[in-house]
């Protein structure tokens, strides 16, 4: 049951018996104050159920972070009144609903769509809380309120900021083809095609029994290998959970998971995905069917993202390991996106790492905080100093850790958010130049 | 969790009944607040001279109201009256019927705006008192010479009065001498209609914060002691008037009455119409925010409480001989004296002091931490700025 605003001019309106009869005003108040509840308990009873409607959602909208999408509900009437009143499609506070009170106004037997835009502050599938329906009596003075359960999420995926480095990279990514016959030929390098030689080439590359052949000079040209093996391993242990800048590492670590993967698999890489802590979280595999394309696989890696979220419970690198090693025996290029936490990575990754460098080439990408290094520049007091020592001594302890990981033949991309993509994409551009996938 | 929220629902009004349980119990523990009551401990209270008069066998009893009085006082009763507020004189003629046969009528007369004459059918004037301090000076037995009253409230003038007048404690001594009756204490002796009354100007005299001071005591003690049985009336709003209000409603005005009626019930409606949310409210788990950079700035404010110079200033050294390596084409670890022999070459500036700032961890105070630090910083972004 509901009051509405005419109520209360209703009750105010009684002063004027009151005044106006000013022996019998006593009982003058009563009777009025009793003939507006008599009212208000009239108008409840002949207000139609908020429950005689069916209501139903369109399926789950998918947005990027940042990203403004719309959801609508469908209502229709089933009962046998004209439904007017108000309706709220409420949403979790994170799911960013505005607009989200309608206007009722529902004939019997009729359809009618109620949309509500949505802009998500954070990633992963944000719930819809529940639809409200107020429903107005006949009489304008009350009626009756539901809050009906209706099913329903926005899964937010990840904002792929660094999908602004996507063109340039590609580019960079074309002018290695032809270009990896630098190196001698055999494993590492496929043979392409045949074209004219133009000045700057190199004399080696030369074909000289296609050239025999025809009039002019041929050189052969090579691509880069081909369908080698990404494995992307994303922690999502606590140690991704502290945040840099706004966000917390393992979105950072998503950014550049992502940028490394849409440039991997236009080079015709395959791309698998793990993703977890303790346990094994996500898993994308993108050569099982061949048929997907290079921006189907990029989706499902996005997808598979969207709902992980960092658990703050130390990362199990011998699963994580067993994962790895249960996806390919192939020699492949496994990129651990984990922080480079002193205490984390000695107790928990150093001895798992021995396993994974004997058959694979690994490299560890970490989101490095430009607090620290803002914190270690500036000495204006005393207090700064010490914290300036203190930044020190953190930066220290990580390049132990680096070079203890670099002992092991891992390489180390200790990067902060924004750099960390594009370190990470140069770093595999510069292993496919050289062949060493 | 249902538990805690429940609790959580609950708590706050379950202390709210607590705290006003609480303040009801402290506010009727306190006993009346009314001024000169028997019970009343307060500074303006009377319960030192009730209690003593008790101890010394007379029998006190409140009495509430004037109206409360039983119909007709018998002998071997004094009655005080602690204001003659609400008494007008109709409620004046009424007591004094009631009390006609009583030993004695004592009344308190706290404020020169109180009109004791009119009430008691007196013609006593009362006016604002200018002295200090005030000595008996009378022929009423029970005020003796040298008796002081150090305060007082109201000097009272019965000199037009036909009664038998004795006034005692005149404004200044011989005051009275030219056939003027005022003073702090009037005695108007009995006569057909009344019992002997007596009209006190000095109730603070006899109030607990004043009552043992100069002849306080003992006047209170000969004025109200006198008989067996002492009834102190404590007047209530209710003497005035016949028909005495029981309650809120009968203080307000007849008319607005229901209009108060009509204005809650509005206040009802407007709290229940602005006071339905539309749904409930949202609530959803956050993260947990923490800082990456968190334990870099616990770790500094270690450093800083323990006042630990040498750590500090010794991870600084370590940092800058690590990049001023890098910078020299050493490898990173290299020994410190071809470090310093390179860095001294590089800049120019003496080996002794690129040593001293390179790898001596001592600073004497925070002051020379701070200066070596900027010194190092320095030496590592060279003379150039």
């Amino acid at each position: 049951m509901i009051l509405r605003g005419p109520v209360l001019a209703l009750v105010l309106l009684g002063l004027v018996p009151v005044a106006a009869w000013p022996a019998s005003s006593r009982t003058v108040a009563f009777l009025w104050v009793l003939g507006v509840v008599v009212l208000v308990v009239a108008d409840v009873l002949l207000t139609p159920s908020p429950r005689s409607v069916t209501l139903s959602r369109s399926g789950v909208p998918q947005v990027r972070l940042d990203e403004p999408t719309t959801t609508t509900l469908t209502l229709t009437g089933t009962g046998s009144r004209h439904l007017r009143g108000h309706l709220r499609d409420a949403w979790v506070p994170s799911a960013g609903a505005a607009g989200e009170r309608h206007v009722l106004d529902l004939p019997a037997g009729e359809r009618r769509r109620v949309t509500t835009t949505l802009r998500p502050t954070r990633r992963g599938d944000r719930p819809a809380a529940g639809v409200t329906l107020r429903v107005h009596g006949p009489l304008g003075l009350a009626g009756r309120q539901a809050t009906i359960a209706v099913p329903g999420a926005v899964r937010v995926l990840p904002p792929f900021r660094s999908r602004r480095h996507l063109s340039s990279k590609l580019e960079q990514l074309r002018q290695l083809d032809g270009r990896a016959a630098v190196r001698t030929r055999g494993q590492g390098t496929e043979f392409d095609s045949l074209r004219d030689y133009v000045e700057g080439d190199d004399v080696r590359a030369i074909d000289w029994r296609a050239t025999a052949r025809r009039q002019h000079v041929v050189v052969r040209t090579w691509q880069p290998e081909r369908d080698r093996r990404l494995i992307l391993v994303l922690d999502t242990s606590r140690t991704s959970a502290a945040r840099v800048g706004d966000e917390p590492r393992l979105d950072a670590a998503m950014d550049a998971a992502l940028l490394l993967a849409a440039v991997a698999s236009h080079a015709g890489d395959r791309v698998d995905l793990l993703a977890g802590d303790r346990l094994v979280r996500a898993r994308v595999g993108s050569g099982a069917s061949t048929g997907t394309t290079r921006s189907a696989v990029l989706h499902r890696l996005v997808t598979a993202m969207a709902p992980l979220e960092p658990v703050l419970v130390e990362a199990d690198w011998t699963t994580l390991a067993g994962a790895v090693t249960a996806l390919t025996r192939r020699r492949s290029l496994v990129v651990l996106l984990t922080p480079l936490e002193p205490a984390a990575v000695e107790s928990g990754l150093l001895p798992v790492l021995p396993s994974l460098t004997a058959h694979h080439r690994v490299v560890v990408a970490s989101v490095a905080d430009p607090a620290v290094a803002a914190l270690r520049a500036d000495l204006s007091s005393l207090e700064a100093v010490y914290d300036a020592a203190a930044a020190e001594r953190t930066e220290a302890l990580r390049r132990r850790t680096a070079a203890g990981l670099g002992a092991l033949g891992v390489t180390v991309v200790d990067e902060p958010p924004e750099r960390l993509p594009v370190a990470l994409v140069d770093h595999y551009l510069a292993l496919k130049a050289r062949g060493l996938l | 969790m249902t538990r805690v929220r429940t609790l959580r629902r609950w708590a706050p009004w379950v202390l709210l009944a607590l705290a006003a349980a609480a303040l009801a119990a402290v506010l009727a523990g306190g006993g009346s607040g009314e001024p000169m009551g028997a019970d009343n401990p307060g500074r303006d209270g009377g319960r030192a001279l009730a209690r003593v008069l008790a101890a010394r066998g007379v029998d006190v009893q409140e009495v509430p109201g004037t109206a409360a009085l039983p119909d007709r006082v018998g002998p071997g009763t004094t009655v005080l009256v602690t204001h003659t507020s609400y008494l007008g004189p109709e409620s004046g003629e009424d007591l004094l019927r009631r009390v006609r046969d009583a030993d004695r009528l004592v009344v308190l007369v706290p404020g020169a705006e109180q009109d004791p004459g009119a009430a008691l059918g007196l013609d006593v004037t009362t006016t604002t008192p200018t002295g200090a301090r005030l000595l008996g000076a009378c022929p009423d037995p029970r005020v003796r010479d040298g008796d002081e009253v150090t305060v007082w409230d109201v000097q009272l003038d019965a000199a037009d009065a036909p009664e038998e007048v004795t006034a005692c404690f005149p404004p200044s001594p011989g005051f009275n001498a030219g056939g003027s009756r005022a003073g702090a204490l009037l005695t108007v002796a009995a006569d057909r209609d009344r019992p002997e009354t007596v009209l006190v100007g000095f109730p603070s005299a006899l109030s607990n914060d004043a009552v043992d001071e100069g002849a306080h005591a003992a006047l209170g003690l000969r004025l109200l002691g006198g008989s067996d049985r002492l009834l102190w009336v404590v007047p209530q709003p209710g003497d005035a008037g016949t028909a005495a209000p029981q309650g809120l409603w009968d203080v307000l005005p007849p008319s607005m009455t229901p209009a108060v009626i009509v204005l809650a019930a509005a206040a009802l409606v407007l709290a229940l119409w602005r006071g339905r949310r539309l749904g409930p409210v949202v609530v959803e788990p956050l993260p947990a925010v923490v800082h990456a950079a968190q334990t870099t700035r616990s770790r500094g404010r270690l450093y800083r409480e323990a006042r630990d110079r040498r750590h500090a200033l010794a991870a600084l050294q370590a940092g800058a001989r690590h990049r001023l390596a890098a910078r020299t084409g050493l490898p990173p670890r290299a020994d410190p004296d071809s470090l310093v022999r390179a860095v001294a070459a590089a800049t120019g500036r003496p080996a002794p002091e690129v040593r001293r700032l390179l790898t001596d961890p001592t600073a004497a105070d925070d002051a020379a931490l701070v200066t070596t630090a900027r010194e190092l910083r320095s030496l590592e972004e060279g003379p150039s700025r």
